[in-house]
């Protein structure tokens, strides 16, 4: 772990405590606020009168592809953006949208223009738009406040937020190549398909590459740039250089959150490439796979807290950190929580980094791969709860392993399994939660009144085999799809990742595939799971009991609902936060992979959900927003 | 309950279950549009459907059971597919087929019955 004391404890003398809370009626960030808590302060929707939510609007962006054609998939999870009466969108074909948010019309649209070539995704990918506005904006200039979307290949683009309007004071005429700024290992663009954090007169940007592409690649970095200007004030490194010949990445690809108050800017660290074999990184990579603070003027690492030693699993920290001031014994603490693929939830002190509770660092088993040198200890947080059991995964189904004559018994037969943590092998390993987890990257859900925290998990079992270079080049030369083969380039080894599941795609582990969590932040305590969604394969439908792997994350109001997509059948769900019971769902496009917008407009509340698919999940794919409300009269 | 009623009953509601499942494998907000659900459980309605008018010119014989049989195991089928598939209104449109094939097997029975006396 890396800790700046001193610079913590002096931030944390002069900080004061203040709420958290969103800006009445907008949406204006991804997480719906800086401290990435997801939370509305809307009352108008409740548990009482959520049945009656009927679709507003809907409006088709006319960006998707099933594969099928000349453009590759696409996967869009972008979160709609409200702010300056206007509802942002960017898709997964790098175009813009400005609606008004009481109807769907277009106000305007921009494209990017950007290649539609998946450059270093197995899709064409977009987590949508940052917004930005000038503290104290000059009258009658233009670009006081701005959109900003990023491209797959590297470019950042910046908008005039009530014309669509490039802004030309910003990069080269309106467009910033960031990927000017990977000098070093650059195997592939800094791929721009997270939208960048905006706090002050800065934007944050963290880019997404192909860790199981490279050995060597690009070290992680997080660009801290001038939203005027697109200039680089500072930059973060999170791979030392002297090993940087060897290894890569460790970047930030998903959504990061800031301390206001404080001036902290929290970054989930990803994984070193490659992503399962660590013989050629054996020196300690301390701020990979870790949450680690920054100084959001400087750029100076205020403290780091590694989740995963010598991550040789790509358990990245893939969420933003939720900020949260927790009431423990009558103290107000400053706090973050951080949901991980692993299926552990960090509770730690958000100005030091230490944890709230009690954790240890466990012996883990050793790696029989000639040249790695796994971490003879992990740290495990066991409060709160993590949602997976860590000492074994879920019983086959028998009636899979029937239906396929034994092919799920043949699947895992001789593999390695000791628990959480047990390194990859050449005769294959059972990774449970699997690579994509777990929790992913929308993370949780924070209702800051009650300081009760909300996340969604998959329980989906993996199977992962290292492959000798020379018998992996002899199975094909290049890089698989995103559940199969990949080389690893420079490595010895190539490996195969596959979830545990028949040639006829029914899984071969016991039910539930997916759940939905409520804990309590300030005992520790999970104080429900419930299964959400349901499975689907050819348009069947599995039990509701079952639940479903899911991608995305929950919202919450402070009317007491909670709304999420992010399942396999197509359906978004108002869920009862007391009990998990689901009050209300509706079929949209495509599986709603993305993080809902709540806002309210002319005295409207309105919850809004992407339904753009992801493969992972299931093979639909869409390109609908759609936005429900109460009926007017009910208004 | 008359022969007419019956076949109208167990033809009729095939149809509608076959004129659902097209709409809903066609319909993008359906849950199950281009997915093979809709086809199979549609494929099994569209068979109900030529054999009402089949079965309701057949009165005896060896290929009548094994008719009836195949009848009764395509509605169970498509009726469970309808329900797995999460659209009721398609399962209650075979429930509705199946009423009206016990109707027209009570008819022919009661028919055989009658002509025997």
């Amino acid at each position: 772990m890396t800790r700046l004391t001193f610079a913590a404890v002096a931030l944390a003398a002069l900080a004061p405590a203040a709420p958290l809370l969103a800006q009445e009626g907008d949406w204006p960030t991804f997480n719906g606020n800086l401290a990435a808590q997801k939370y509305s302060p809307a009352t108008q929707i409740t548990p009482e009168n959520v049945g009656d939510l009927e679709l507003a609007w809907e409006f088709e962006t006319g960006d998707v592809s099933d594969g099928s054609g000349e453009l590759p998939t696409s996967v869009w999870s972008a979160t709609p953006i409200l702010a300056n009466d206007t509802l942002y969108l960017g898709t997964p074909f790098y175009r813009v949208f400005a609606l008004d948010p009481g109807t769907g019309e277009v106000r305007w649209s921009y494209n990017t223009d950007s290649t539609l070539e998946a450059l270093t995704q197995p899709a064409l990918k977009s987590r949508g738009v940052t917004y930005w506005e000038a503290e104290t904006p000059v009258e009658g200039e233009p670009c006081q406040k701005r959109v900003y979307m990023g491209t797959m290949d590297s470019e950042l683009h910046a908008l005039d937020a009530d014309t669509g309007e490039l802004c030309t004071d910003f990069g080269d005429d309106g467009i910033l190549l960031v990927n000017k700024w990977n000098d070093v290992n650059a195997e592939w663009p800094l791929s721009l398909l997270q939208p960048p954090t905006a706090y002050g007169d800065q934007l944050f940007v963290g880019w997404a590459g192909a860790d199981w592409e490279y050995s060597v690649a690009s070290p992680g970095t997080v660009f801290a740039i001038d939203a005027r200007t697109g200039e680089r004030n500072w930059q973060v490194d999170f791979i030392p250089r002297e090993i940087r010949d060897r290894t890569g990445t460790a970047n930030v690809w998903a959504s990061m959150s800031v301390d206001e108050e404080r001036g902290i800017l929290y970054l989930p660290v990803s994984s070193p490439s490659p992503n399962y074999y660590g013989g050629m990184r054996t020196e300690p990579i301390e701020l990979a796979t870790s949450v680690t603070a920054v100084d959001t003027e400087t750029g100076e690492i205020i403290w780091s807290r590694q989740l995963v030693h010598h991550d040789i699993w790509d358990y990245d920290t893939g969420s933003a950190p939720t900020l949260v001031d927790l009431q423990v014994n009558g103290e107000t603490v400053p706090a973050l929580v951080q949901s991980t693929k692993q299926s552990m939830l960090y509770v730690l002190n958000r100005e030091t980094g230490e944890p709230i509770f009690d954790y240890e660092e466990r012996p883990v088993p050793a790696s029989d791969i000639e040249g790695e040198e796994a971490a003879p200890t992990q740290p495990f947080f066991m409060t709160p709860p993590p949602s997976h059991d860590f000492e074994s995964y879920p019983e086959m189904s028998t009636l899979a392993n029937l239906v396929s004559f034994g092919q799920c018994a043949d699947m895992i037969d001789g593999m390695r399994y000791e628990g959480l943590f047990t390194p990859p092998s050449l005769e294959g390993t059972i990774v449970y939660p699997g690579t994509a987890g777990g929790m992913q990257w929308g993370g949780g859900a924070l209702d800051p009144e009650t300081n009760r925290y909300y996340v969604n998990t998959s329980k989906v079992v993996q199977t992962l085999t290292l492959i000798p270079r020379e018998e992996y080049d002899e199975l094909q030369g290049g890089s698989g799809n995103e559940q199969g083969l990949y080389p690893q380039i420079g490595s010895p080894y190539g490996f195969r990742l596959l979830n545990w599941v028949t040639d006829n795609g029914l899984p071969c582990w016991k039910p539930p595939y997916g759940t939905l969590l409520a804990y309590d932040l300030k005992t520790g305590e999970m104080l429900w799971e419930v299964p959400l969604g349901r499975s689907k394969k050819w348009g069947f439908f599995g039990p509701a009991g079952w639940g479903s792997p899911n991608i995305g994350a929950p919202v919450i109001t402070a009317g007491g609902v909670l709304f999420i997509g992010s399942t396999m059948d197509a359906r978004v769900h108002a869920i009862d936060p007391r009990d998990g019971t689901e009050l209300w769902s509706d079929h949209v496009e495509a599986p709603s992979v993305a993080n809902p917008a709540v806002y309210t407009y002319e005295g409207r509340q309105y919850v809004a959900f992407v339904a753009g698919g992801n493969t992972i999940l299931s093979p639909e794919v869409g390109d609908q927003i759609a936005v429900y409300a109460l009926p007017l009269d009910d208004d | 309950m008359s022969r007419t009623i019956a076949i109208v009953l167990m033809a009729g509601g095939a149809l509608v279950a076959l004129a659902l499942c097209i709409y809903l494998y066609f319909e993008p907000l359906s849950g199950v549009s281009d997915t093979p659900a809709p086809l199979l459980t549609g494929f099994g309605a569209l068979c109900i459907l030529i054999v009402t008018f089949i079965l309701a010119r057949l009165t005896h014989g060896g290929w009548r059971v094994l008719l009836i049989i195949l009848t009764a195991l395509a509605l169970i089928l498509s009726a469970v597919a309808a329900v797995f598939m999460m659209h009721a209104e398609v399962a209650i449109a075979l429930v509705v087929s199946a009423a009206g094939f016990l109707f027209l097997l009570a008819y022919q029975q009661t028919h055989r019955q009658e002509s025997r006396a």
